[in-house]
C-alpha cells in the first residue's frame, strides 16, 4: 500500500509539472488571448473589458491556479476558434481515442505473446527464422504507412472496409469498433513486432538461469518449467515495454486517426494547432498525459505483483 | 552459436542497405532526373515508365526525383534530430551521472517525467510552441530525444566513476572534466553507439509521421513523410505514388536496425 | 551386512558438442552408491565431478552422453529409459541441491510453493496435506518460523536459509539418493558446518543416501565414508575415507589432502 501511495504521488506530482509547464510556456509564446478572441479589429476598451473578464491581469500563477481548478471541476476554457467550452468538444473525443488504443494494445498482446513463446521455443527454426526477417520489416515500417498498405489492402483489395466511412459509436457501437479494427491493426503491428522480440530474447535468457535447472530436477516436464517458472520472471521486462509501448500507442493514435479519418483526440489537436487555439491544445494535451500517467501507474502496480522484489527495494 | 551467425547476416545485410540508401541520398545532392519541384502538366499521375520509374504525382512532379531529395531531407532532419539528442543527452548524463547529488536527483526526476512521455507528442507540444517548419522539428524531435540519450549515458557513467582506473586517475590529479571526457566517454561508445542507431531510427519514423501530418517540412520542398500524405489522398487511383516514399524509408529504417542489431554488445 | 546397491554408474562418458570440436569432460565414470551410504566426489574445478553430478540427476542432455554408458538406478537406466520415467525419478527418488543458493531459487515464486513443487509432480496430495508436509520439512532443515518462510521469497532469505529450503525441496519426497553439489562452497565457514551437520542428520533420520561433491576434503572427511577423486575428467583414486587420507595412492589426492587448512592439525 505505501508502494502504491508513493506511485499514486509521484504521478499527481508529475501531472502537475507536466500542466505547469504546458500551461506556461502557452502563456508566453500565445500572446493575449482576448485579442485572438476578439479579433485585431476590436476595439482597445472591448478588449480590456474582456481581459477582465477572463482575469488575465491576474499574475500567471493565479491564472494557473484558476485554469486547474477549474479543469477538475470539468471546466477546460473556452476554444479561441470555436467560441465553444472546450470540454464539449473534447470529451466526446476520449472514448474514440481510448477505444482505438485499448483494441490496439489487445491486439499487439494477443499477437506478441504466443509468437515470442513459440520463437523462443523454437529458437533456431525456419518459423523462429522467418519470424525474425517478418519482425525486423515490421519495426521499420511507420504506423501511417502500414495504415496506408492496410487501407489498401483491406480497403481496395479485400474489400473489407470503407476507407474514410468512419461510424460514430453512439449510432452503430459494432460498426464503430469493426472500423477501428483496422487502424488498431497498423498501431499495433510494429509494437507487437518488438514485444516478440522482446520476449523471445527474455525467455531463451531466463532458460539459462540456476532456477530452471533446479526446476527440472524436480521432475518437471518441459513446458511445465516453461510455464510455471521461467514465464513469469521473463515478463518481467516484457510488462515495463508493454506499458511503454500503451502510452506510445495513444500518442501515436494521434497519427493514425489522421490515415483513417477517424475524429479523435488527435484529429482536434493537429486543427487547434494549425489554428493556434491554445486552450484546446492545452486541454488535449493534459487528457493524453493523464492518459499516459494513467497505464504507467497501472504498469508500475503490475510490476509489483508480478515481481515480489519490487516492493522491498 | 545460431545468434552470433545472426549478427553476422544483419551487419551484412544492414551494411548494404545502408550503403545503397546513403548512394542514392548522395546522389540525389547533386543529380535528380528531373527538377524534383519542376511540374509538367502532361505527366499527371503518370505510371510507371522507363521515363519515370516511380511514375509521377498529382502535379506531374517526378516521384524518383522527389524521393531522392526527399529521402535527404528525411535523413538530414533525423541526423540533426540525434545530434540535438546525443549531445545534450552525453552532457546532461555524464554531469548527473558523475557528480550525483541533489543535481542528479532533481534532473533525473524531471527526466523521468519528460521519459514517461511518447517523444510524438512532446514533439506536438514543442512544435506548436515553435510552429511548423523543417528546424523546428529539427529542435523539437531533438528536445524530446534527449532524456531516453541522458538516461543511458548517465547509467554508464555511474557503472565506471567507481571503477580503480577512474580513482586512479583522480588521486594522480586529473581533472573532473577530464575524468569524464577523456576517461570515462570512450568506454561508453558501444552502448551510446547502439543508442544513436535506435534513436536515428525513431528520428526517421518521427521526421516521416510529423511531415506527414503537415506540421514538419513544407512543402514544396519533399520530404518522405509530406509525399505519403499528399499521395494518400489519390491513393486508389496512383498508388505507387504511395508505396515508393514508403519503401525507402522502410528500407532506411531497416538498415539501421539491422546494423544496430549487429553493433548491440553481447549480453 | 552389505547394503542394497540403489545407484550404479557405468563407463559414463560426457562430451559437449557446443563447438566444432566435440570436448569431452568426464572419460569412464564409474560410481556404486548403496543404501544410506554418503560418497564423496572430489577434484578442483573442471575435473568432471559436478558435470558427473548433473548426469545422474537427469540434467544434461542426452545427446551429451555416449551410448555405451549406463547410469542404473534400481537396476533401471536413466541414460535409455523413456522420459516419463526418468522425470517420475527426478526430485521423487533423486534430489539434488546445487552450489549456488541465490541463484537456484525461482526468485519470483513463494519458498512455500517451490518446496511443495515435487510433492504437486509426484504425489496426489491435497493442498493442506502438501502444506503439512513443506512445514515439516521446513522445521527438519531448522529454519525457524517455518510458517513466516513458507509465505516468503527466496530474496528475503540468506544465503544460508536459502540452502536449507534447498535441501527441504530436494528432500520432501524422501528421495533415496541426494545429490549434493558443492552445497557449501558458496556459504560462510560457520554455515558450511552446519549444512554438513544437517546432511548428516538427513542421512541418519531419513537413511538417505548422499553423493557429496566438494573439493574441500575437510569437509568429506566429516562426513563420507568412502572418497573418489577426480582429476582432468578421470577417477584417478577410490576407497574408504581411511585408505584415501591415510596411505593415498597418487600425487594429486596427496596435494589435495596437503592442501587442507593446518588448523586442525595444530589443535591436536
Amino acid at each position: 500500500m505505501k508502494y502504491v501511495g508513493k506511485k499514486l504521488l509521484t504521478m499527481i506530482l508529475t501531472l502537475f509539472a507536466v500542466t505547469l509547464f504546458v500551461f506556461l510556456a502557452f502563456h508566453v509564446i500565445s500572446g493575449d488571448p482576448a485579442t485572438s478572441m476578439l479579433g485585431t479589429e476590436a476595439t482597445p476598451a472591448r478588449i480590456s473589458a474582456l481581459r477582465e473578464e477572463l482575469g488575465l491581469n491576474d499574475p500567471v500563477l493565479v491564472q494557473y491556479g484558476r485554469w486547474a481548478v477549474n479543469f477538475l471541476k470539468g471546466d477546460m476554457g473556452t476554444s479561441y476558434s470555436y467560441r465553444m467550452p472546450v470540454g464539449d468538444m473534447v470529451s466526446d473525443k476520449i472514448p474514440v481515442t481510448m477505444t482505438l488504443t485499448i483494441l490496439a494494445f489487445f491486439m499487439m498482446v494477443i499477437i506478441a505473446i504466443p509468437l515470442g513463446i513459440y520463437t523462443a521455443r523454437h529458437a533456431g527454426g525456419v518459423v523462429d527464422r522467418t519470424i525474425y526477417i517478418i519482425n525486423q520489416v515490421i519495426m521499420a515500417v511507420p504506423p501511417f504507412f502500414s495504415g496506408i498498405l492496410i487501407t489498401l489492402l483491406f480497403g481496395r483489395i479485400f474489400k473489407l472496409f470503407t476507407p474514410g466511412a468512419y461510424v460514430s459509436y453512439e449510432k452503430d457501437f459494432l460498426g464503430f469498433v469493426g472500423y477501428l479494427l483496422f487502424p488498431a491493426l497498423a498501431i499495433a503491428l510494429p509494437k507487437a513486432a518488438m514485444a516478440v522480440k522482446l520476449l523471445r530474447s527474455s525467455v531463451i535468457g531466463e532458460s539459462k538461469l540456476d532456477y530452471v535447472r533446479t526446476a527440472y530436477s524436480r521432475g518437471n516436464r518441459t513446458r511445465d518449467v516453461l510455464y510455471l517458472h521461467v514465464l513469469k520472471n521473463a515478463l518481467i521486462p516484457v510488462v515495463t515495454f508493454l506499458g511503454m509501448a500503451l502510452a506510445d500507442m495513444i500518442a501515436g493514435s494521434i497519427i493514425i486517426e489522421q490515415v483513417f479519418s477517424i475524429p479523435g483526440l488527435g484529429r482536434i489537436l493537429l486543427t487547434s494547432i494549425s489554428n493556434r487555439d491554445y486552450p484546446v491544445v492545452l486541454a488535449v494535451i493534459v487528457c493524453i498525459a493523464v492518459l499516459v500517467l494513467v497505464v504507467n501507474m497501472v504498469v508500475d502496480l503490475i510490476y509489483g505483483l508480478i515481481d515480489p522484489r519490487i516492493s522491498v527495494e | 552459436m545460431h545468434d552470433k551467425k545472426r549478427k553476422n547476416y544483419n551487419l551484412m545485410v544492414g551494411g548494404i542497405i545502408t550503403g545503397l540508401m546513403l548512394f542514392f541520398i548522395l546522389v540525389g545532392i547533386f543529380y535528380t532526373p528531373y527538377d524534383p519541384n519542376g511540374m509538367d502538366a502532361t505527366a499527371k499521375f503518370a505510371g510507371i515508365s522507363f521515363k519515370h520509374p516511380m511514375g509521377c504525382d498529382n502535379f506531374g512532379r517526378d516521384v524518383l526525383s522527389r524521393v531522392m531529395k526527399g529521402a535527404g531531407t528525411t535523413l538530414g532532419v533525423a541526423a540533426g534530430t540525434v545530434f540535438i539528442g546525443t549531445f545534450f543527452g552525453v552532457i546532461v548524463g555524464a554531469v548527473t551521472g558523475y557528480f550525483g547529488g541533489i543535481l542528479d536527483e532533481i534532473l533525473m526526476r524531471v527526466n523521468d517525467a519528460i521519459f514517461a512521455f511518447p517523444s510524438i507528442l512532446l514533439a506536438l507540444v514543442f512544435i506548436s510552441l515553435l510552429g511548423s517548419g523543417t528546424y523546428q522539428v529539427v529542435i523539437a524531435l531533438g528536445i524530446a530525444f534527449i532524456p531516453s540519450f541522458a538516461r543511458i549515458v548517465r547509467s554508464e557513467f555511474i557503472k565506471y566513476k567507481n571503477m580503480d582506473y577512474i580513482k586512479n586517475a583522480r588521486l594522480q590529479g586529473a581533472w573532473h572534466l577530464r575524468i569524464m571526457f577523456v576517461h570515462i566517454l570512450p568506454n561508453t561508445f558501444t552502448v551510446l553507439m547502439s543508442a544513436i542507431m535506435i534513436g536515428f531510427n525513431n528520428a526517421v519514423l518521427a521526421e516521416a509521421g510529423m511531415s506527414f501530418l503537415g506540421i514538419g517540412v513544407q512543402p514544396p520542398q519533399a520530404s518522405l513523410g509530406r509525399m505519403l500524405s499528399e499521395a494518400q489522398s489519390y491513393l486508389f487511383r496512383a498508388p505507387a505514388y504511395a508505396i515508393f516514399p514508403g519503401v525507402v524509408i522502410i528500407l532506411m529504417v531497416l538498415g539501421f536496425s539491422l546494423l544496430g542489431d549487429a553493433l548491440k554488445r553481447e549480453e | 551386512m552389505e547394503k542394497e546397491l540403489l545407484l550404479q554408474v557405468k563407463d559414463l562418458n560426457i562430451e559437449f558438442h557446443d563447438h566444432l570440436i566435440p570436448e569431452t569432460v568426464v572419460y569412464d565414470f564409474d560410481l556404486e552408491l548403496r543404501e544410506g551410504e554418503i560418497v564423496g566426489l572430489v577434484g578442483e574445478s573442471g575435473s568432471g565431478k559436478s558435470m558427473s553430478a548433473l548426469a545422474i540427476a537427469g540434467l544434461l542432455s542426452r545427446r551429451d552422453m555416449k551410448k555405451r554408458g549406463q547410469i542404473l538406478f534400481e537396476g533401471r537406466d536413466l541414460l535409455s529409459c523413456e522420459r516419463d520415467v526418468l522425470r517420475k525419478i527426478q526430485g521423487n527418488e533423486i534430489g539434488i541441491i546445487f552450489q549456488e543458493p541465490m541463484t537456484s531459487l525461482n526468485p519470483v515464486r513463494r519458498i512455500g510453493w517451490q518446496v511443495e513443487e515435487a510433492l504437486r509432480i509426484h504425489t496426489d496430495f491435497s493442498k493442506e496435506e502438501r502444506y503439512q508436509r513443506a512445514i515439516e520439512m521446513l522445521q527438519s532443515v531448522e529454519l525457524e518460523d517455518a510458517e513466516r518462510i513458507y509465505r516468503q521469497y527466496p530474496h528475503e532469505l540468506s544465503g544460508g536459509m536459502r540452502q536449507r529450503v534447498m535441501i527441504a525441496a530436494a528432500m520432501i519426497c524422501n528421495p533415496k539418493i541426494l545429490i549434493a553439489d558443492e552445497p557449501t562452497t558458496a556459504l560462510d565457514v560457520t554455515i558450511q558446518a552446519q549444512i554438513v551437520e544437517l546432511l548428516k542428520k538427513m542421512n541418519r533420520e531419513k537413511k538417505t543416501s548422499i553423493l557429496f561433491i566438494s573439493h574441500d576434503l575437510s569437509l568429506v572427511r566429516q562426513l563420507c565414508q568412502r572418497v573418489m577423486v577426480m582429476q582432468g575428467g578421470y577417477v584417478v583414486e577410490t576407497g574408504s575415507v581411511q585408505e584415501i587420507f591415510d596411505v593415498p595412492k597418487m600425487e594429486y589426492t596427496k596435494k589435495l589432502i596437503a592442501a587442507i587448512p593446518k588448523v586442525v592439525r595444530k589443535s591436536n
